[in-house]
């Protein structure tokens, strides 16, 4: 440092950090989704990721419980979708009429499948075209025979929603909860090439480590659990992400 | 430094901007594509590191009410720039009020991937003293040398991020590097010790 005394110098090496995270532009998208009620539509490439290549996701993995932060992403996606629509539908001219400081839905306890949910009135948007929106839950990944509670299949969007990113983690967590880690990796490996990034990212992250764990690669798990661990310190799941590993580690 | 060419005052026509410019691009294209730009300038504007996200989240709040009146009569950034300094000077009166004064962690620089490895150290001390240098400019030059000298805008892009003519810029321009020279060999010849 006591090298760099050129202005010029100075500028060059002070630029090389300057850059934000994944973590900040997902945790300003979501901020802005919930200030606004307007699901912004998360773009394929809005969180690109480095790490993307192991993205994964939440839970499942050991328990059958789910996790905190997919649930209240998918009701958020869920009860913006209408917003979302509007807003990327109709540019320019609508989004003047999407209030800045519309009331936060609260948290529901709504599963992206639940086909049963009417999209909900989104408080404050006023946009002047009413849009039909399709009330359910769509899924972009390639079907999977049989499942009871299956989102129905529309075409897919050329942007992805929120809500159609978690019914594609709902589905890997489905594959690893019935104990087919393999078709959860296989699956997260078809997210994968799809979209790279996506406000979910980092649960996809997560459940390739647990399915990688449960399919007995205990080595590229825990290689890459210390890279999600090093990448999202803070995620309400790295503790599990942890334990996973370990234990599957520990049964080899 | 790039920043030389662009700001040299030989007469030069201001481009008009392009008629095609005028649909106002999606919201989640600005974000995706500038929130980097918008991250990076509040701080370099003096918001510190713990009001970043806010900061960010303010600006984009702004562009998502007001994208629709964007015209395209100056190119993005500069109207995005003109919302980032405006949220700037907000966050750095709140925090003058709070604090009543800078307070030490004001140019905390946080451990970011962002960094290369082998230079991690001495990226972040480098960025850290810049921030410090940038925080002794009076808001208008350091607006005009954060747009020349950082991201390389040329006079009349900054003209009208700023809203001031072309002349106002040269001379905030090189009035700020002037400072800053002097504040770093003044530095230098403290025995090149950082404070």
């Amino acid at each position: 440092m006591n090298e760099i005394l050129e202005l010029d110098a100075l500028c060059e090496a002070a630029r090389q950090g300057e850059d934000p995270t994944d973590e900040d532009r997902r945790a300003v998208l979501k901020a802005l989704a919930a200030k606004t009620g307007v699901a912004l539509g998360t773009t394929a490439a809005l969180v690109v990721d480095n790490a993307a290549s192991n993205a994964g996701s939440l839970a499942a993995g050991t328990s059958g419980t789910t996790s905190l932060a997919p649930a209240a992403a998918i009701a958020k996606g869920t009860s913006f979708y209408k917003g979302l629509a509007l807003f990327v539908g109709l540019g320019s001219a609508s989004a003047l009429a999407v209030g800045v400081h519309l009331d936060e839905p609260g948290p529901r306890d709504v599963a992206p499948s639940a086909p049963s949910a009417a999209p909900r009135p989104v408080p404050v948007v006023h946009a002047p075209i009413d849009e039909p929106i399709p009330p359910k839950a769509h899924v972009e990944n390639p079907p999977e025979p049989a499942r009871p509670v299956a989102p129905s299949k529309t075409p897919p969007r050329k942007e992805r929603t929120l809500e159609a990113e978690a019914a594609a983690l709902a589905n890997i967590q489905r594959a690893l909860r019935d104990g087919m880690p393999e078709r959860a990796l296989s699956l997260l490996d078809a997210e994968e090439r799809a979209w790279q990034g996506g406000a979910l990212a980092p649960e996809r992250a997560a459940a390739r480590v647990f399915a990688l764990c449960a399919a007995g690669r205990a080595t590229e798990g825990r290689r890459l659990a210390r890279r999600f661990l090093a990448h999202h310190p803070d995620s309400p799941l790295a503790e599990r992400v942890r334990e996973s590993c370990r234990e599957e580690a520990g049964a080899q | 430094m790039a920043s030389a060419t662009t700001l040299d005052p030989s007469p030069h026509v201001v481009p008009d901007v392009p008629a095609t410019a005028s649909p106002a691009p999606p919201f989640e294209v600005v974000y995706e594509a500038e929130f980097a730009f918008v991250w990076r300038n509040l701080r370099r504007l003096g918001v510190p590191e713990a009001g970043l996200r806010d900061a960010t989240q303010d600006v984009f709040l702004v562009v998502l009410r007001r994208l629709p009146e964007f015209e395209g009569r100056a190119p993005l950034r500069s109207w995005l720039y003109s919302i980032v300094a405006r949220v700037a000077r907000q966050h750095r009166r709140t925090r003058k009020r709070r604090d009543l004064g800078v307070t030490e962690d004001a140019y905390q620089v946080v451990d970011r991937e962002s960094f290369s490895p082998q230079h991690r150290a001495e990226d972040r001390e480098a960025l850290r003293l810049l921030l410090e240098l940038l925080d002794r400019l009076d808001d208008e030059k350091r607006e005009a040398f954060i747009l020349s000298d950082l991201e390389g805008m040329t006079a009349p892009e900054i003209a009208q991020a700023l809203g001031v003519n072309l002349n106002t810029v040269y001379s905030r321009v090189r009035a700020a590097r002037l400072e800053l020279r002097a504040a770093l060999a003044a530095r230098a010849a403290d025995g090149r010790k950082l404070p």
